[in-house]
């Protein structure tokens, strides 16, 4: 089911254009992995998504769907304790129920360390507490930017089977990374961008097909040898 | 060659940060600079001040010669009535009154001009006996008949810590409008993208305000309570003088807020905040009276809506007088209020289209 939709849009940042005609239908039930070089226009499009920003040109549509969202940069209440901006943050989004938060705590492993400031965590404490900030509300849509910096490869594997169980008929999931090799078995919908333009935007099955088409982008240096 | 290195770092640094150099090493110095020039004398020589009939035998040439006279020292302004001059003096709007007698001009007349000063506006005690004394020296023989001129104080004798007590409220109000909130809000930065998200800036700037509004309460009890302790005859918690702080530290708070925002909370925007609080402090006469110091400061004062909020919070805090004298005071601070806010909103606007 469509949640998000693209339709032509345009951003542009004074004289350079971030994104150039962007069409992309964003859905529930599925995972979306968004590839794409420095520069691609990658992080101007989740912001277009998330509604920190606004299209230049284009409309970018998003009914009834609600987002939540890991930052690369974790992004919460330095100052608070772990269950402090679960707490915060839950109630300005609350979780479905009860079972969902602690389902999250859970696979994320963040009991161990709930009682702590936030500011005193680990770069891959933080990234735990900011991907379980990012799905406490059980979003239409999570939007997430290189989910898997900074944990460490038990925390990893726990987290991409949490990841492969999300999308469902209600909810999906989209992620940014470099790294689409480790989404292998998670990944059924990629989309390339190069150069603020979508060069690619098909179903994929597992991660080899998806690797390919990221590695002819980059090898060919153009779109010409990306196959559909 | 590090040392080389390091060196073309600093150029660097120097060349990036132009704008903030400017500001520190040229604009503030400068602003000091001119604040100097601005303490011109020890005795005030243009303080505003009223000249009154002190009934209606008094002729325009005995009030005209009176104020030719009071011209010397300071800045008068004709009142029709006793009244009317003695609302202005509580007002601030004047600091002295001078009642004109009638006989000035009547060779076997004996008269006395009075001039009249409030107790509570106590930076102004030394100068006004000062003014009395010479005003006495001055007019022997300029006019036909005997002439002296006696000191009235009105109101109720208060010491200068007293007095101190109502503008430090107002001063710390302004310190934690420039400098603790922006620094506050500025600690949360890294949360806004989250906040925009699931809530909303605006939201969360509401909350920062039904909070910290209440908060500025906290220091306005410890102030009070340490003038309770000294016997000092003060109320902060007067509702007039309550509503010219909080009325200040919206207005200011709001301002400075908008300047982080406008600037991304970088390191400018903590030096524009820094510049704008120095300014406010140097600039609105709140300890002295206006005409302490140079005209052009005078005026400058007169534009400050925070130099009105001393005015009326020493009135209400430390004079004791009715909020309602300083109605017109009250829609000037909400006004700027209002604006200050308008500010804040548009600079919130920019940076989330910045973003």
């Amino acid at each position: 089911m469509a949640a998000i939709r693209f339709e032509d849009v345009v951003k542009r940042y004074g004289d350079v254009v971030a994104l150039d005609g962007v069409d992309l239908t964003v859905e529930t039930g599925r995972c979306h992995c968004l590839l794409g070089a420095n520069g691609s226009g990658k992080t101007t499009l989740l912001r277009l998504l998330l509604g920190l920003t606004r299209p230049t040109e284009g409309t970018v549509a998003r009914p009834a769907a609600t987002v939540g969202c890991s930052f690369q940069d974790p992004t919460f209440y330095p100052d608070l304790t772990v269950a402090e901006n679960l707490d915060v943050f839950g109630s300005m989004a609350p979780p479905p129920d009860e079972g969902w938060r602690a389902r999250l705590v859970g696979v994320l492993g963040l009991e161990r360390v709930a009682t702590r400031p936030a500011r005193d965590l680990s770069g891959g404490w933080q990234k735990k507490l900011d991907l379980a900030l990012a799905f406490l509300k059980r979003p239409t849509i999570a939007v997430l930017d290189e989910p898997l910096d900074d944990l460490d490869d038990r925390s990893k594997h726990r987290f991409r089977t949490f990841l492969a169980d999300y999308p469902d008929e209600d909810h999906g999931l989209l992620l940014a990374t470099h790294h689409v090799d480790e989404f292998a078995a998670t990944l059924d919908h990629l989309t390339i961008l190069d150069r603020g333009r979508v060069v690619s935007d098909a179903p994929v099955t597992g991660g080899p097909a998806a690797r390919r088409r990221y590695l002819d982008l980059i090898e060919t240096g153009s779109t010409s040898g990306v196959s559909e | 060659m590090a040392l080389r290195s390091l060196f073309a770092r600093e150029a660097r640094w120097v060349r990036h940060n132009a704008g903030v150099l400017v500001l520190v090493l040229l604009v503030l110095p400068s602003l000091f600079a001119v604040s100097t020039v601005a303490f011109q004398q020890v005795i005030p020589r243009d303080t505003p001040i009223a000249v009154v009939p002190e009934s209606d035998v008094v002729s325009e040439d005995e009030v005209d010669a009176v104020t030719g006279v009071a011209a010397f020292f300071s800045r008068p302004h004709d009142y029709d009535s006793r009244a009317s001059a003695e609302r202005a003096l509580a007002r601030e709007e004047v600091y002295a009154l001078f009642v004109v007698p009638h006989g000035l001009f009547d060779e076997d007349a004996s008269v006395t001009i009075e001039m009249v000063v409030e107790e509570e506006m106590v930076p102004y005690e030394q100068p006004s006996l000062a003014i009395a004394n010479i005003l006495s020296g001055q007019l022997r023989g300029t006019f036909p008949a005997e002439t002296t001129v006696e000191r009235t104080a009105i109101g109720e004798d208060r010491t200068l810590s007293e007095f101190l007590v109502s503008v430090g409220t107002i001063l710390l109000t302004m310190v934690y409008a420039f400098v603790y909130l922006p620094r506050v809000v500025a600690d949360e930065q890294r949360v806004f993208q989250r906040i925009r998200v699931e809530s909303s800036l605006w939201r969360l700037l509401t909350v920062k305000y039904a909070v910290f509004l209440p908060l500025m309460l906290v220091p306005v009890v410890a102030f009070q309570g340490i003038a309770a302790s000294l016997d000092f005859r003060v109320d902060l918690f007067a509702p007039g003088a309550l509503a010219a702080t909080l009325l200040t530290f919206l207005s200011l708070s709001a301002i400075a807020l908008g300047v982080m925002f406008l600037t991304r909370f970088a390191t400018v925007g903590r030096m524009v905040n820094a510049t704008l609080l120095f300014g406010t402090l140097a600039f609105s006469n709140l300890v002295y009276p206006a005409g302490f110091f140079s005209p052009m400061r005078r005026t400058v004062a007169r534009l400050s809506p925070i130099h009105y909020a001393a005015i009326v919070h020493r009135g209400t805090a430390l004079k004791g007088n009715a909020a309602a004298l300083y109605a017109d005071r009250y829609l000037l601070l909400g006004g700027f209020a209002v604006g200050a806010l308008a500010f804040l909103a548009g600079s919130v606007v920019v940076y989330q289209r910045r973003a």
